[in-house]
């Protein structure tokens, strides 16, 4: 194992984790649309992508080929600097989310004792990302999107924010390298255990706020035809879809540390713990995806202010509580 | 004189009954200008608006007005008459808003005017084809009214049922109070309408035609289709909405509009039924009933009673399969994929069945007038009901994944409230009624083929809501495994493997005269009118199609919900669009 | 009668603080229900067939209606039963089929009628019965772009020289490959299993 943290100069550092994780995601980006088109295909009984390569497993690769060959399409009167910066600032801020997070014993990007911060500030930039790219592509179903990626994406903030400070108030920092360190290896030693209420409020705004089904009201195929990238073809279309999976990523890899213990585990740690719990969420996601019906777009809403954030201020003020008692 | 004697018959408010004739119940026929009164009066006393079919004569254009009571079972015609160079009627749409829609379908279609219509703009057709009417019959090929219903088939009765009544008294007391406004000039224009009218509009599409008037800035026009993954097919509905909030909604059809009326003239009776698979491709066999029901009650042809066996079975069948696909696009429409999948695994299995014995999977055309095309293989009620056996089975699985899901109530209870009051002045039938807790069902109110012999249920919810719709639709899929089981029972010693009597050649006329029949349908009340004046080809089809009527009060139902739950009411009425525009 | 309505009441939400909680809970639990039957049908086998690599049973082919095609004579399987009446070609709803027949001139009389294409009607014919000359089919042409296999021509034929293939994979890329000479197609098919 490389000790990434012997390496000196944070600027070479840097480079070296950005171009790492622009191979780690397009690699992760390529693996779960593949798993994704395959679990969908199995719980409908049917195989799922099969032609291209055995059982299907080069079918992203050609459909990233055809992705980026396709022509770039701006409609008549759209914005088009709006239009085309959308994408692009809905990708870019990945690779922020991604430097902090601890894959592996000091397999890090950059050591930062407010790594939980910069996530969920640099993931609101993904909001913006959405409502300039419906306001943008001058469509009537692209502006209903942006309008619903908004306010979901704002509300659903608030209680992700709460449970993940529930989080930090026991641990005492908002470090992730830390927050992993003060668990333990086994399941009994992890977060979920003491802060359960929290997990499940966690994993379900995290669902709801990277827009999958069953919360993907921005983009309801059925009502908004594709929300706010009906307009975008190529790879305008393609950015979108590869950071939706990598924002999917960052939020189950910081549910891992947060609430799973990061990249312990039995037996021997490691970074394929990580990747093992990582992998076993992003599952989760998908099977909801494949199981429930689409949450109306005001019902969305009402189960984030009237339920979630109540419950997880409750939660909060009983871990604050505990905390000041023992 | 015989053109005398029709508006005689008017002037009389004569009432005639020929239910076993041509299955039309009770014809009353009354002048036009008290058509208004009679409607009102119609609604008064629970009468539902079928169809308003007009027919070409030499005499003029007939309007029938068909209406059917869900308690009683009686069904009434209002007959009315209009010359050809006054080709006007009052319009009822103000009484019966589902009149809306026929009058506009038939304003197509015939140059007839409708008075005092509240959006005389073409439906069907294109708005360049205002000047053409394509049911309008050439002045050789018209013939009398009287060469289609001799007069002798009626058996006149007194003036005491209700409405013949009724319209005696309206007759005697409100004589010169009702004069018709119409100008014989002025046929094409109607002179009181605003300027973006019907013809007076050179350019312009449907929305600047109507939603320009009433435009503000907060207010976001939208096109729901003609492409559109929830309009199923090629529907559009313009939908102004405040926010996400539908203020108006307003269906637009036309687009897969194919005139089988026409087609139904210009084919003979036989050449007319491949036709019967393709205006409901769901529930196709249904049509082919329906049709044959009406030609075989017009030449008075017999079925024998194997053969009655299987149109039930193989109908029952495609109910179920055309109940599947709705619920599998349903729960499409509501976001979720996989159950789709699911119904197909069984649709796939109940169209392998049929395609044994119709030789189709999707467009049907299996009956023939007289009976079927081909009997059924030895092994077929085994495997028939080893089929719905299995999908008995899946139905709890059905529930568990879907019906009590929690997202999915939330979805459609208490969305889309369409009360019995509305199904009534709209004309909706099926599910869609059974949903709003009336007891209405053909099978049951006016059983055709051998339907009365079998034991079962018609499930009716009380709910009026899209989960009291959803609940109807999964009920009958067990109702209709029930049904198919007895018909098996039935079928072993049935006539001796007799499947037709005596099949009519490919030269077939039948004796002249008019026919109606309805068939329930997985959407609704399917209402087939054949006119014949004797010759080769049928003097006038009607197709009375279920989505028609049902669609036509979702401009109503919309108003005021949101996006979503449009999306949701859209797809609780069951619609194929095919069917609707026909 | 033994139809009968059944009217039952819609299933509501619970009313009551009980109630809602109730249902709450019962709603939830369906949420973990419906994973659990989504997940028992991502362990179950698969149901479709693979198309290029598998194809359907042959049983789930009987009675299927392919293209139409010519029935030949028991004895003499290359020629068709067809005895030219033209029921078919009348009867079409789409006009995809046409027929072409060969006179034979009887020796005797050389001007009974001219070979026209199509066939006049039987009873508009004076002649005495053994004066006409002798049909065989020329040519029976299906245009299978029109055709919406309806079958009414199969029903309505008098001595069943029609019936359907079973031609299930026929795809085409030109509209004219549409065009089938059902009478060659006989002769082929007799050719092929000699």
């Amino acid at each position: 194992m490389m000790n990434f943290a012997a390496i000196p100069e944070p600027a070479l550092r840097l480079v070296l984790c950005i171009v790492a994780l622009a191979v780690f995601i397009g690699l992760n980006g390529l693996l779960l649309v593949y798993m994704e088109r395959k679990i969908a295909g199995h719980i409908q009984r049917r195989p799922g992508p099969f032609e291209v390569g055995p059982h299907g497993v080069l079918t992203p690769v050609a459909d990233a080929l055809k992705l980026v060959g396709k022509q770039l399409v701006a409609p008549e009167g759209a914005d088009k600097w709006l239009f085309w910066t959308a994408p692009i600032l809905s990708f870019m801020p990945i690779f922020v989310l991604f430097l902090p997070i601890e894959f592996g014993p000091n397999l890090f990007g950059v050591e930062t004792n407010l790594g939980l911060l910069l996530i969920l500030a640099f993931a609101g930039f993904n909001v913006l990302a959405l409502c300039l790219a419906g306001w943008g592509s001058n469509n009537k179903w692209g502006l209903l999107g942006a309008a619903r990626a908004v306010s979901q994406s704002v509300a659903y903030e608030i209680p992700l924010l709460l449970t993940v400070l529930a989080v930090a108030f026991m641990t005492g920092t908002l470090d992730l390298g830390e927050i992993t360190a003060m668990q333990g290896a086994w399941p009994w030693q992890w977060n979920v255990v003491t802060q359960p209420l929290a997990f499940v409020i966690f994993f379900t705004c995290a669902v709801a706020e990277t827009n999958r089904a069953p919360f993907d009201v921005p983009e309801a195929e059925s009502e908004l035809t594709a929300g706010f990238h009906t307009e975008y073809s190529g790879m305008g279309f393609g950015l979108f879809f590869l950071a939706e999976y990598a924002e999917m990523i960052v939020v189950c890899s910081v549910a891992t540390i947060l609430f799973l213990g990061g990249w312990k585990g039995p037996f021997i740690s490691g970074p394929w713990w990580f990747l093992v719990k990582m992998y076993a969420l992003l599952t989760i996601m998908m099977w909801f995806r494949w199981t429930y019906p689409r949450v109306r777009f005001d019902q969305v809403l009402n189960i984030c202010w009237k339920w979630f954030i109540p419950l997880a201020l409750a939660n909060l003020l009983l871990t604050a509580v505990l905390v000041k008692v023992f | 004189m015989r053109e005398d004697l029709i508006f005689s018959y008017e002037r009389e408010n004569r009432a005639v009954v020929d239910d076993h004739v041509s299955g039309q119940g009770c014809s009353v026929y009354m002048d036009r200008t008290r058509l208004a009164d009679a409607a009102a009066m119609m609604l008064e006393a629970g009468y539902a608006l079928d169809d308003i079919t007009l027919l070409d004569v030499s005499e003029g254009i007939q309007g029938q007005y068909r209406f059917t009571h869900w308690d009683k079972q009686d069904r009434v015609t209002i007959r009315t008459i209009a010359p050809h160079d006054e080709a006007c009627f009052p319009s009822i749409a103000g009484v019966y808003p589902g009149a809306d829609w026929h009058e506009r379908e038939n304003m197509d279609f015939y140059p007839v005017n409708y008075e005092d219509h509240p959006n005389p703009t073409p439906l069907l057709l294109p708005d360049d084809m205002a000047e053409e009417h394509p049911l309008e019959k050439r002045e050789k090929d018209r013939v009398s009214y009287f060469d289609i219903v001799p007069g002798q088939k009626f058996i006149e009765c007194d003036s005491d049922h209700m409405l013949c009544s009724c319209a005696l008294n309206l007759h005697s007391a409100k004589k010169d109070e009702f004069p018709l406004r119409c100008i014989p000039e002025l046929r094409f224009k109607q002179p009181d309408m605003p300027a973006n009218m019907r013809l007076e509009v050179e350019d312009g599409d449907f929305y600047s035609k109507h939603f320009e008037t009433t435009y503000s800035d907060d207010r976001l026009v939208l096109n729901m289709g003609p492409q559109h993954p929830s309009t199923h097919g090629v529907l559009r509905v313009v939908l102004e909405l405040d926010g996400e909030y539908v203020i108006r909604a307003e269906p637009v059809l036309g687009y897969i509009h194919r005139m089988h009326e026409k087609m139904g003239e210009v084919k003979t009776f036989h050449q007319y039924l491949p036709n019967m698979g393709r205006v409901d491709y769901l529930h196709a066999l249904a049509w082919n009933h329906a049709y044959c029901l009406a030609v075989e009650k017009l030449a008075d042809i017999e079925v024998p009673r194997r053969a009655e066996l299987i149109r039930v079975i193989t109908n029952e069948l495609n109910r179920l399969s055309s109940h599947l696909l709705w619920w599998g696009a349903y729960l499409l429409d509501l976001g979720a994929f996989t159950p789709i999948m699911y119904a197909f695994e069984d649709r796939e299995r109940i169209m392998d069945l049929l395609q044994v014995i119709t030789g189709s999977r999707l467009t049907y055309c299996y009956f023939v007038f007289g009976g079927v095309t081909c009997d059924v293989p030895g092994d077929f009620a085994e495997r028939t009901r080893s089929i719905v056996h299995t999908l008995r089975d899946r139905l709890p699985m059905f529930t568990a994944l879907v019906t009590e899901n929690l997202i999915l109530r939330k979805r459609v209870e208490d969305i889309g409230v369409i009360d019995p009051s509305m199904c009534r002045r709209y004309g909706a039938t099926g599910p869609v009624l059974r949903g709003a807790g009336v007891a209405y069902d053909v099978r049951m109110n006016s059983p055709y083929s051998v339907y009365d012999e079998l034991d079962f249920e018609i499930p009716v919810y009380d709910g009026h809501d899209a989960m009291s719709r959803y609940m109807v639709r999964m009920d009958e899929m067990a109702e209709s495994i029930k049904i198919i089981e007895q018909a098996l029972d039935l079928l072993d010693g049935a006539d001796d493997g007799h499947i037709i009597k005596k099949a009519p050649n490919a030269g077939f006329t039948p004796p002249s005269g008019e026919a109606y029949a309805a068939v329930e349908g997985a959407r609704g009340k399917i209402g087939v009118y054949v006119a014949s004046d004797g010759g080769k080809k049928p003097y006038r089809v009607k197709l009375r199609a279920p989505g028609f009527s049902n669609l036509s009060l979702f401009a109503e139902c919309a108003q005021g919900t949101l996006l979503a739950d449009a999306v949701s009411i859209l797809g609780s009425l069951d619609l194929v669009i095919p069917e609707i525009d026909r | 009668m033994t139809i009968k309505a059944n009217i039952k009441q819609t299933p509501k939400p619970e009313a009551g603080f009980l109630g809602t909680l109730r249902d709450t809970a019962k709603g939830l639990w369906s949420l973990v229900v419906g994973l659990g039957v989504t997940g028992k049908y991502f362990t179950d086998k698969q149901v479709t067939v693979h198309y290029p690599r598998q194809t359907v049973k042959p049983v789930s082919l009987t009675g299927y209606r392919g293209h139409i095609e010519l029935v030949g004579k028991p004895k003499n399987p290359g020629t068709a039963r067809c005895i030219l009446c033209m029921k078919c070609m009348r009867i079409c709803p789409s006009g995809c089929i046409s027929i072409k027949a060969n006179v034979e001139k009887p020796p005797k009389p050389p001007q009974t009628e001219e070979p026209k294409e199509g066939q006049a009607p039987l009873t508009k014919r004076p002649e005495p019965a053994p004066k006409k000359g002798k049909k065989s089919l020329a040519k029976f042409e299906l245009d299978y772009s029109l055709c919406s296999l309806c079958s009414l021509c199969v029903t309505h034929c008098p001595v069943h020289s029609l019936r359907h293939s079973e031609h299930v994979y026929w795809a085409e890329m030109d509209k004219k490959n549409l065009k089938l000479d059902l009478l060659a197609r006989l002769k082929r098919s007799v050719e092929e299993k000699s």
